[in-house]
């Protein structure tokens, strides 16, 4: 199960994360959430105690459709 | 004249007197070059500490912490370091989101890390999440996001080209 694809299940949920864990960060693994933690440093605690060392996803939970600005100018991006 | 040549500045910390607990750095860097090469500072990154426990309790070698060069960047929402530090360090993706850049919008990987900074007696940061940028053209490899500042007080004075820096 690669990380896009639960990228694509967390974009898929977050309508419904919102009604109840607005503001938290889910912990997602294999197309499931694995809980909501009041912070990232809590939900990658938890990621390691549940899945050992492995790749998971953690992601705030917020209906702000947030854009992080970065200046080109310094950035390179594949094409 | 590279960038790079204007990265050199002296540190001075020093109590603040409006917090005994906390400290002022003041970054020295000249009028020419903070004006010339913007504020620049030194970060160690290391693994969060959340990643170095399990590291160490599954017997796993932690990779050596990196320095590096960074830029504050009031254009950067969230801190971003170069993708070099990422493979070196190892760091497993924690995450995506979406950058906006003059040339559109693109998505990037988000990471956890921990950051120090050398030389000074601002408090570092044992679990931070940043994201990732191709800096491999720049003579910095951390552009310094909102994000970190917006735990600071900064002070630019332009004319006597120092950077103060509370924390």
């Amino acid at each position: 199960m690669s990380q896009t694809e639960d990228f694509k299940f967390f974009e898929k949920r977050l309508p419904d994360f919102l009604k109840e864990n607005k503001g938290k960060f889910v912990l997602i693994k294999n197309k499931q959430e694995h809980g909501f933690y009041n912070s990232a440093e809590e939900a990658l605690r938890e990621g390691y105690n549940k899945f050992g060392n492995v790749e998971f996803l953690i992601q705030e939970i917020t209906d702000e459709r947030r854009v992080n600005y970065i200046n080109t100018a310094f950035v390179s991006f594949a094409a | 004249m590279p960038i790079a040549h204007y990265f050199n500045f002296n540190v001075i910390s020093q109590p603040d007197p409006a917090n005994r607990e906390n400290t002022i750095q003041t970054f020295q860097f000249g009028p020419h070059g903070l004006f010339a090469g913007g504020i620049v500072m030194d970060l160690e990154i290391s693994i969060d500490v959340e990643t170095m426990r399990i590291l160490q309790s599954t017997g796993f070698a932690l990779p050596s912490p990196m320095i590096a060069k960074g830029l504050f960047d009031t254009g950067c929402t969230i801190t971003s370091i170069d993708d070099s530090i990422i493979s070196n360090l190892n760091l497993k993706t924690r995450g995506y989101v979406d950058v906006a850049t003059a040339n559109g919008q693109t998505k990037v990987t988000q990471h956890i890390i921990a950051l120090s900074f050398p030389g000074t007696n601002l408090r570092g940061k044992t679990t931070h999440l940043v994201q990732a940028a191709n800096l491999s053209e720049q003579p910095f490899k951390v552009l310094i996001g909102r994000d970190l500042m917006s735990t600071w007080a900064i002070t630019y004075n332009g004319p006597a080209g120092f950077v103060s820096i509370a924390d």
